[in-house]
């Protein structure tokens, strides 16, 4: 067996697969149908972004290590996405998300001709590779990339000023190492470049994270890598709630954001890096292809359908009282205690949607909805039932004006699924979950 | 008085005497030989001073029953002479006159004696059934101690038997009542598991509905998109074809392709 099974095996780690299937892989909602255009500042989707605004529009594009499609936004800019990952569920799950193709696949083994894709990228992957193997895999990447194509990679670094090398480590120290993210292959970010331009004549890297983490990721550095920030900064962040969580992630994302729109370079911080190289000169690191029009809303076109849905629909807004949509199934979205949806109809007669929520204790307590358009209350009743879809059917008396109109849900109170535990929390605010709103128009 | 009767006369006393005492000296004794002597040496006490009174009249019977009294005096001299002569001529004169008292007196005696005899010989009989029972008593006795270590196992075994009867009836009454409890625990839970299926089920059957429902939206989403993007390849078409120097390259190729065929 390769040293690199034996650094895993070292850790406890006996099913890689196994291991990165339950680490990394979720139900999670990434469709871009579903993207909503704030989440262009999250954090969250920051290294998203930055291969979005990389990417040209209807090229082919494959992600290494797609997990469960973090990439899918791209299909936004109609690009070609396809996706390997080392387990067949990780696989399966960017094509829910809609990846055009995916697969299961060794990195250092890719099922493609040479020369087919535009662009081949990876999110978080090399630093999962081992050090031994990590030059297959470039290989296999000059080897798939078309003359001209960019390879890009956001990679997960070290610093060996700070952080000890595997091998300096005792085996309790890597078993513990290894166990927070699978890291088995980090280097240093200058060690990554090294690697690229064995392989590529034109290399550009940046240090990111420097400044910007989010919430969660500060406090993941804090208590298991024991980065040594500000203790009193750290409790602080463990004490935000899921929306204080999100406008500090949000923030992040916006500062983050913008120092790539400034192109300003940021000292190494041991951290990541983005990783940008080809065969060819390459052009700007940041924004090469930036047009973001496609995530934002648009006027419908003139030959709309009489109904429609609004789920998947670039044509409503779905405002941040709404949270991101979730596997339930179906995909709907939760939201708190107030959310709005903002769309464009002519002539709206009718208005259907399905409705449920995991509340507890609603026999004795039920939960009340109410339901404006346009600021007008049109409904109001009160959930007895948890965990049952109820269809629901608005009627407009008089058939709405063409135009902009607003529909906005009142729930009178919210419940947290898991505030708790370490693990699954979730401390969303929750109301209850909708799907399938559908607009009738005469 | 002559010899004799003060003699007889002196004996009579001392009988009478004996008789009062109850029995209770040798002499007594002596003159019953024949009593019934009762249990463990000992006459029977309800009857034994009686049967001594009438068996001390037994021989004063026997002796006076055919007897005038004595002629006796108190005189002294010639008148005492007088009289005691008067006297015995005239007992002899009145036999005839105490004939019939004398029968009488006999056949009291003898009665007495049957009587006694009779006595004797219940007594005999009831000392025979008081041995007798006294045996069996003994017998009842040995065998109640024979068997009463037996008697007391059978007791404890009985007893034991008892208590172990008990106990598995009132296991039994117990199982019964658990098993009561645990079949109506079962049927709550049957019942409730039957409920939560009926409600899982059609909790599924409201998710199928959605799921299909999210389907059907996004396969008219799909539709939609594909008759859009087919429309405007059709538009795209079109406007090639209608583009001049294309039609017009066309025509001089297909005129050319003539012309070197000819």
């Amino acid at each position: 067996m390769s040293e690199p099974r034996n650094l895993y095996e070292r850790a406890g780690v006996n099913d890689v697969r196994e291991f990165y299937r339950t680490k990394f892989i979720s139900d999670e909602v990434l469709d871009e149908r579903y993207f909503k255009p704030l989440d262009r500042f999250d954090l969250r989707f920051a290294r998203t972004m930055w291969i979005y605004d990389n990417v040209r529009a209807g090229s082919s594009v494959l992600d290494l290590g797609c997990g469960s499609g973090m990439l899918a936004l791209l299909r936004r800019k109609d690009v070609v996405l396809s996706g390997v990952d080392l387990s067949e569920e990780g696989a399966a799950a960017a094509r829910r998300n809609g990846y055009d193709f995916s697969c299961e696949a060794e990195l250092s083994n890719l099922p493609f001709p040479d020369a087919r894709f535009d662009y081949v990228v990876s999110l978080d992957v090399l630093g999962h590779i081992p050090a031994e193997n990590k030059d297959a895999v470039l290989q296999e990447i000059k080897r798939v990339l078309r003359p001209g194509g960019v390879t890009m990679h956001g990679i997960e670094c070290t610093d060996r000023t700070a952080q000890k090398a595997y091998d300096e480590m005792t085996p309790e120290e890597l078993r513990k190492f290894i166990a927070i993210d699978g890291h088995v292959g980090l280097e240093e970010d200058h060690e990554h470049a090294a690697r690229f331009e064995k392989f590529f004549p034109f290399v550009d890297w940046e240090p990111r994270y420097t400044l910007c983490l989010s919430s969660e990721e500060f406090l993941k550095q804090a208590d298991q890598y024991g980065l040594p920030f500000e203790s009193d900064f750290i409790d602080y962040l463990r004490d935000l709630s899921f929306k204080e969580r999100r406008a500090f992630d949000i923030a992040m994302g916006y500062v983050f954001g913008k120092i790539s729109d400034l192109h300003i370079s940021l000292p190494t911080s041991g951290l990541y890096v983005f990783m940008k190289a080809s065969d060819a000169p390459l052009g700007p690191f940041y924004n090469e292809h930036r047009d973001r029009r496609e995530l934002y809303p648009f006027q419908p076109s003139a030959d709309a359908e009489n109904h429609f849905c609004l789920d998947r629909n670039r044509n409503a807004a779905f405002d941040d009282g709404w949270f991101e949509p979730n596997l339930i199934p179906p995909i709907a979205r939760w939201m708190g205690r107030k959310a709005r949806i903002t769309f464009e109809a002519e002539q709206l007669s009718e208005l259907t949607f399905d409705l449920v929520t995991h509340m507890t204790e609603l026999a004795t307590k039920p939960l009340g909805i109410e339901i404006f358009l346009d600021g007008e209350k049109v409904c109001a009743f009160s959930l007895f039932v948890a965990n049952s879809w109820l269809p629901m059917k608005i009627f407009v008396p008089q058939a709405a004006p063409s135009g902009k109109h607003v529909v906005e849900i009142h729930a009178d109170r919210t419940w947290q699924p898991r505030p708790v535990s370490n693990e699954t929390r979730d401390d969303r605010e929750l109301s209850v979950a909708v799907c399938n709103i559908e607009v009738i128009q005469e | 008085m002559s010899d004799t009767e003060v003699e007889s006369i002196l004996r009579e006393i001392r009988e009478q005497v004996y008789a009062q005492r109850g029995g209770q000296d040798n002499g007594a004794l002596e003159s019953a030989p024949n009593r019934v002597v009762g249990q463990n040496g000992a006459d029977t006490p309800e009857i034994t001073p009686q049967m001594d009174r009438l068996r001390a009249q037994t021989p004063i019977l026997a002796r006076s029953w055919d007897r005038l009294p004595p002629i006796i005096s108190s005189r002294k001299g010639v008148a005492a002479k007088l009289e005691l002569w008067v006297k015995a001529k005239a007992r002899v004169l009145m036999r005839w006159f105490t004939w019939e008292q004398v029968n009488f007196n006999a056949a009291v005696h003898q009665s007495l004696l049957e009587t006694i005899a009779l006595i004797e010989d219940t007594r005999h009989q009831l000392q025979g059934v008081r041995e007798q029972l006294k045996e069996q008593q003994a017998r009842i006795e040995e065998l109640v101690s024979e068997k009463l270590p037996n008697l007391d196992e059978f007791r404890n075994a009985t007893e034991y038997q008892l208590r172990l009867a008990e106990q598995q009836a009132e296991s039994v009454e117990r199982s019964l009542t658990n098993l009561g409890e645990s079949l109506a625990a079962e049927q709550q839970r049957t019942s409730t598991l039957v409920r939560e299926l009926r409600e899982a089920d059609e909790r599924l059957a409201q998710e199928q509905r959605v799921c299909f429902k999210q389907l059907s939206l996004e396969s008219s989403e799909t539709a939609v998109m594909m008759d859009r993007t087919r429309r405007k390849l059709e538009e795209r078409l079109a406007e090639l074809n209608q583009q001049p120097s294309n039609n017009s390259r066309v025509e001089r190729s297909s005129k050319k392709a003539r012309s070197s065929q000819q």
